[in-house]
């Protein structure tokens, strides 16, 4: 029947068979094997709604009145709960009349519960009740019953079915005990009872309620206490380790306490304040003992606690502050060790950086009501601090103290309505001195770390003061190059810090790049130093541009920056532009002035290069592809006025046909600016071209002509670029398969002069295939490994195999939007390791089977860990001949590979441990292997991540012998091989010890 | 707590020495490494290096122990009763430390052997856990250094109470080999000592 029931549509039952049904279920049961059942259909009587609310609250009084319910098995007692649940839904009003029967009754039938599924519900159950009932005289009852619970220790069963945690039943409880103001008396002591037991859980758990508990108890109730809370956190937090969890643990308590005495409703009455004022004066006293040895350990931990406080609260800041900051400063006043004073200094830091917290950063809108920055206890104190924070930073001789002072003053600096706009750049003035003038590195370095955080929140100051002052130092030409550069540090790391200080400094740059440019004019030839500078100048463009385009990947970054970039020029074109047309200008000058030759330096060409796709990848669709498109008329259609100006006299112009074999030298040259622009753009841009396969074969045949190595590979990468991205239709790789492989492979089978250049063209067109997992690009991966075989080219053949393998950013990649299929690399790996095993197999000589071998273990490195894993359990005979070869690249990367399987199939190596261990050991000695310290250090790493990976019983019988021969290691002649030995030692010393 | 010797220790901050601070960045115009190789038009040498960069550091200068490393062993034990650092207790410092590498060790002449000597500084003048401190350091050095140097480990002068009898204790050799066959002597020693352990194999 009650199958039935709960099976039935609830509209079938009626209110009148309902409560006959009702009675007779009540009547049944006593009837103790059948309560089961009852239980089941009482369950489904109630969900169905059609019980008078009277009706209703009979159900629980017969139910505690027949049955006792822990003599139940677990389904039962779990209806019973939920019958229960939905009584409380359904009835409250009518148990709450009932209260004094009801409560003992259910905490007696609670009491004992075990299973987690019931407990669940049951601590719900206590948690309402607690919230809507007068529990009166029950409240000890209550809490008796609920700590038997304390803490929660259960630990899930491994795939438990019931998906019930650890932090279910906690949260339950917690719940439970902060429900009800009535039950603090007996919770509170019962609480700091299990705060001071050993047991960490309870503790912690302890620590979770009693914060909890501070917003519902009331301060009444913790009068009494509050000594023993301060004691006890007081113990707890002395003892913890600095900055473990624990610490943490003990110092968020104190906060919450703190924040809770003094946000609690009861607080507008004396009572709140008074505990809290309590807790702060025990709390201050004991700290300001300890902060008077301001060297000693529990002096560093009360500073910490009383920061902890500042940031709990208006009230506790007021408090702590009126109190602790006097004393200090008095401390100052007295004689102390540097040690002491930096103790000192750095405890009044942290209490402004509190108040920060509290009270909110300079510019900052305010959202909280609590606070009031005008009330800030700091502000009279303000003046005292700056003057303190300043004669620290200007200790002699004394780094770290001088960077405490610097933090003082930003945090100062930073605190929200604390100084006023003249004290600020009085403050800002001072860290300029410390930037510019400091000879201490470090300090200097703080400087700028401080300049760039004040920047952050207020950027019109610095704007106005240290970067015109910076610049005027960039512009001095006698500053020596170390200076220059780090000038320019100074003025990224500012300018990275909001969008218009950036733009206001990439424009200050440019014309500082050109400056220093026109300045070469009246030199007879370049010099290193004017050289350096340039690049320098140029990375720090490119470094500003590289931070934005970090910003503009950050999607509420870009719809800001959509709306500016609507009206004006997009800044990082126009730097772009700029420099553009200069280098072109100096590419078809006639006139080898040392400006030109400065400007069509091969390095400075190449960041030029690397600023305009830059540039280009943060400027909008719109703007990149007009860009692009001049880019391509210049270089392709020649149209140099596109860039250029200023009209140039054809008679003092050279030639400019880049992309031919026989453009001039200068020419050849800018040609990375057009494979930075074909990288740059995204495969959905048009390109200007109108055929782009005779593009790609004119491309590839000047490519193999080209007389400068240099030239010819850059026009090969942009003919990859193109062939990866703007394959429409496949009719370029058409073109590559039928005309232009032949023609290279032509080339690589013979043995003339156009091996290498052809080598050059092949492999970037096989990476621009074999990324889009292609078969022609396979086939031409093949090819390239049985290039191998031939003695003349092998070595070539590694490299080119290597461009094919790289994850290298360059050229193809990502990051440069070509398309890459996910898979790829499994399929490359698929097709090549059967070729290079069979080439290891038939090797005709030793050399060439070393280059199969170096070949696969490149292969091996580049593929994801769980194609090869599988694989290499086949291969690992290989690999072990591969230590053997008197090549240290080669040793070194498979002895990454054993490092590898260590950290993810350890059980693969373990039946080969006996044979690896002698190996590494050889290759670890500085006397056998005096050549390679790298291959050493290998070694010893991946000696050390044994114990961690491979089973004790299997490492046993070699422990003596590594410790022995890991003695030799320690003696390595080189200072980074023993720190390697060292460690690992200790690894093997302690797995002895387990 | 009452039961510890020193509750309330002084802490000192570690001194940045050249081993801890951070190698400065250079700061070269942060434009990127232009690849090299033939693949990027670099014209190729015979027999050329498949990578060029590993002969740089495989050079076959000595780079002898020195102070700073032997600091670097010990400056990470724990103090046995504190979860601080000996450097932290500045119970060792970096200059309290001396190596003497001669040119031509000899075995016959005691002067030019490789010695190492360091100091320890207890934190209190009567403090009876200098000579556990003084063993850790010892095993810790024992176990970490070649064989081929004597170590000297030995309370810093005056600031010991018992300071003969403490140095006595450290360098006998039959004394200390006893203590590490006291078991729960070792203990002690190994839990001290595995803080510098983790810290190596985090580093």
């Amino acid at each position: 029947m009650s199958c039935v029931l709960s099976e039935i549509n609830p509209s079938r039952i009626t209110s009148s068979s309902a409560s006959v049904l009702l009675n007779f279920y009540l009547e049944r049961l006593h009837d103790q094997p059948s309560v089961g059942e009852l239980a089941k259909g009482l369950l489904a009587l109630l969900k169905s709604d059609r019980l008078t609310k009277t009706e209703a609250s009979a159900i629980a009084s017969r139910i505690f009145e027949e049955i006792n319910l822990q003599t139940y098995q677990q389904s039962v007692r779990n209806n019973i709960y939920r019958i229960i649940e939905l009584l409380m839904q359904k009835c409250g009003e009518q148990l709450q009349e009932d209260a004094a029967n009801f409560l003992p009754a259910y905490i007696q039938a609670m009491d004992g519960e075990k299973d987690p599924r019931n407990l669940v519900i049951a601590f719900g159950l206590v948690r309402d009740i607690l919230r809507v009932f007068d529990i009166g005289d029950n409240a000890e009852d209550v809490c008796n019953v609920l700590f038997a619970y304390f803490p929660i220790t259960f630990k899930p069963p491994p795939d438990d079915p019931y998906g019930i945690t650890t932090e279910d039943l906690r949260d339950g409880l917690r719940n439970c005990l902060v429900a009800s103001p009535l039950i603090a008396d007996f919770a509170i002591p019962a609480l700091l009872e299990k705060l001071a037991s050993s047991n960490p859980t309870a503790k912690r758990d302890a620590m979770d309620v009693l914060a909890l508990g501070t917003l519902t108890y009331p301060p009444i109730a913790f009068k009494p206490h509050i000594q023993t809370i301060w004691e006890l956190a007081k113990e707890d937090i002395m003892k913890a380790q600095d900055n473990s969890e624990e610490q943490r643990q003990v110092l968020s308590f104190l906060r919450s306490i703190a924040k809770g005495f003094s946000t609690n409703t009861w607080s507008s009455t004396s009572k709140g304040e008074e505990a809290l004022s309590l807790f702060l004066t025990e709390a201050l006293e004991e700290c300001l003992q300890h902060l008077k040895e301001p060297e000693s350990k529990l002096a560093r931990i009360s500073g910490k606690i009383l920061t902890t406080l500042i940031e709990a609260s208006d009230p506790c800041c007021h408090q702590v502050v009126g109190v602790a900051a006097p004393s200090l400063f008095q401390l100052l006043q007295g004689e102390l060790s540097s040690t002491g004073r930096n103790a000192v200094v750095e405890d009044l830091v942290d209490f402004v950086s509190g108040g920060r917290i509290l009270y909110g950063s300079r510019a900052e809108v305010s959202n909280r009501e609590d606070v009031d920055a005008d009330s800030s206890p700091f502000l009279q104190h303000k003046d005292l601090l700056l003057d303190i924070f300043s004669v620290t930073a200007q200790t002699p001789n004394e780094t770290g103290i001088r960077i405490t002072g610097l933090r003082g003053m930003v945090a100062l600096a930073l605190s929200r309505d604390l100084l006023a706009e003249a004290e600020l750049r009085n403050v800002i003035i001072q860290l300029q001195r410390f930037l510019v003038d400091d000879s201490e590195e470090l300090v200097s370095d703080a400087a700028l770390q401080a300049v760039a955080d004040v920047c952050r929140h207020v950027p019109t100051l610095i704007m106005q003061n240290t970067i015109p002052l910076l610049f005027s130092e960039a512009r001095d030409l006698s500053l020596t190059p170390d200076r220059f550069a780090r000038t320019m540090e100074s003025i990224e790391v500012i300018a990275i810090e909001t969008e218009t200080s950036a733009n206001v400094v990439l424009a200050e740059l440019l014309s500082l790049f050109f400056e220093r440019v026109k300045a070469l004019s009246g030199n007879e030839s370049l010099d290193d130093v004017a050289m350096t500078s340039l690049l320098a100048i140029l990375g720090t463009i490119q470094g500003i541009l590289q931070t934005r385009m970090e910003h503009v990947l950050n999607p509420s970054y870009a719809q800001t920056r959509a709306s500016a970039a609507e009206n004006d020029k997009d800044p990082g074109l126009a730097v772009a532009e700029a420099l553009l047309e200069a280098t072109i200008t100096a590419a078809i000058a006639r006139d080898p002035s040392t400006a030109n030759q400065a400007l069509s330096d091969v390095e400075i060409v190449n960041n030029v290069a690397e600023i305009i796709s830059t540039a280009i990848r943060i400027s909008d669709v719109q703007h990149s592809t007009e860009f692009v498109r001049r880019i391509f008329a210049t270089f392709f259609g020649n149209k140099l006025s596109e860039f250029v100006k200023n009209s140039v006299q054809d008679s003092q112009m050279l030639r400019f046909e880049p992309l031919k074999r026989n453009a001039t030298e200068s020419a050849a040259r800018v040609v990375p600016i057009l494979l930075s622009a074909v990288t740059a753009i995204t495969p959905a841009t048009q390109l200007p071209l109108s055929s782009p396969s005779d593009f790609l074969y004119s491309l590839s045949a000047e490519a193999i002509a080209s007389p400068s190595p240099r030239h010819g590979a850059c026009l090969s990468k942009i003919a990859a670029v193109i062939l990866n991205k703007w394959d429409r239709g496949g009719q370029l790789s058409h073109r590559v398969e039928n005309d232009i492989c032949p023609e290279l492979e032509t080339y690589l089978d013979g043995d003339g002069p156009l091996v290498v250049p052809a080598l050059v063209a092949y492999a970037w067109l096989a990476r621009a295939l074999v990324l889009k997992s292609s078969k022609l690009g396979m086939k031409m991966a093949s090819k390239l490994i049985s290039v191998l075989g031939n003695n003349a080219t092998s070595k070539l053949g590694i490299e080119a195999l290597e461009t094919l393998l790289s994850d290298s950013e360059d050229v193809i990649s990502k990051q440069n939007a070509a398309v890459i299929k996910p898979l790829y690399k499994q399929k490359l790996f698929t097709t090549l390791l059967p070729i290079i095993n069979e080439g290891i197999r038939t090797a005709s000589s030793e050399r060439i089977r070393h280059n199969y071998l170096v070949v696969l273990s490149k292969l091996i490195k580049s593929a994801p860990n769980h194609i090869i894993i599988p694989e290499l359990a086949q291969l690992l005979p290989t690999l072990f001949t591969s230590l053997t070869y008197p090549d240290e690249v080669l040793q070194g990367s498979v002895i990454d590979i054993f490092h590898l399987l260590l950290a993810e199939a350890a059980s693969m190596l373990t039946p080969h441990i006996s044979s690896l261990i002698p190996v590494l050991l050889d290759l670890a000695n500085h006397r056998r292997n005096p050549r390679s310290m790298n291959v050493r250090s290998q070694s010893l790493d991946c000696l050390q991540a044994m114990p961690a990976s491979i089973r004790y019983d299997i490492l046993h019988p070699h422990v003596k012998r590594v410790l022995a021969q890991l003695d030799s290691c320690l003696d390595d002649p080189k200072k980074s091989v023993r720190r390697v030995a060292v460690a690992c030692k200790g690894r093997w010393l302690f797995l002895t010890k387990d | 707590m009452s039961d510890l010797q020193n509750a309330n220790p002084t802490i000192y901050t570690p001194t940045p020495v050249p081993t801890t601070r951070k190698a400065r960045k250079v700061f070269t115009g942060k434009a990127k490494k232009q690849p090299k190789g033939v693949m990027h038009g670099d014209v190729p040498v015979d027999g050329m290096e498949v990578d060029a960069d590993t002969d740089a550091d495989s050079g076959v200068d000595v780079e002898e122990i020195d102070a700073e490393e032997v600091f670097d062993l010990i400056r990470n034990i724990n103090d046995p009763e504190h979860p601080l650092t000996l450097e932290q207790l500045n119970v060792a410092q970096p200059h309290l430390i001396t190596v003497t590498n001669p040119p031509t060790p000899s075995p016959t002449d005691s002067t030019a052997l490789p010695h190492i000597d360091v100091r320890i500084v207890p934190t209190i003048p009567h403090c009876s856990m200098a000579t556990l401190i003084g063993l850790c350091v010892r095993v810790r050095l024992m176990r970490c250094l070649p064989r081929r140097y004597k170590v000297d480990v030995r309370v810093r002068e005056g600031s010991h109470a018992s300071e003969e009898q403490v140095n006595k204790q450290l360098n006998d050799k039959e004394r200390v080999a006893a203590a590490m066959e006291n078991q729960s002597l070792l203990d002690v020693v190994n839990r001290c000592l595995a803080t510098a352990v983790e810290s190596e194999v985090v580093a």
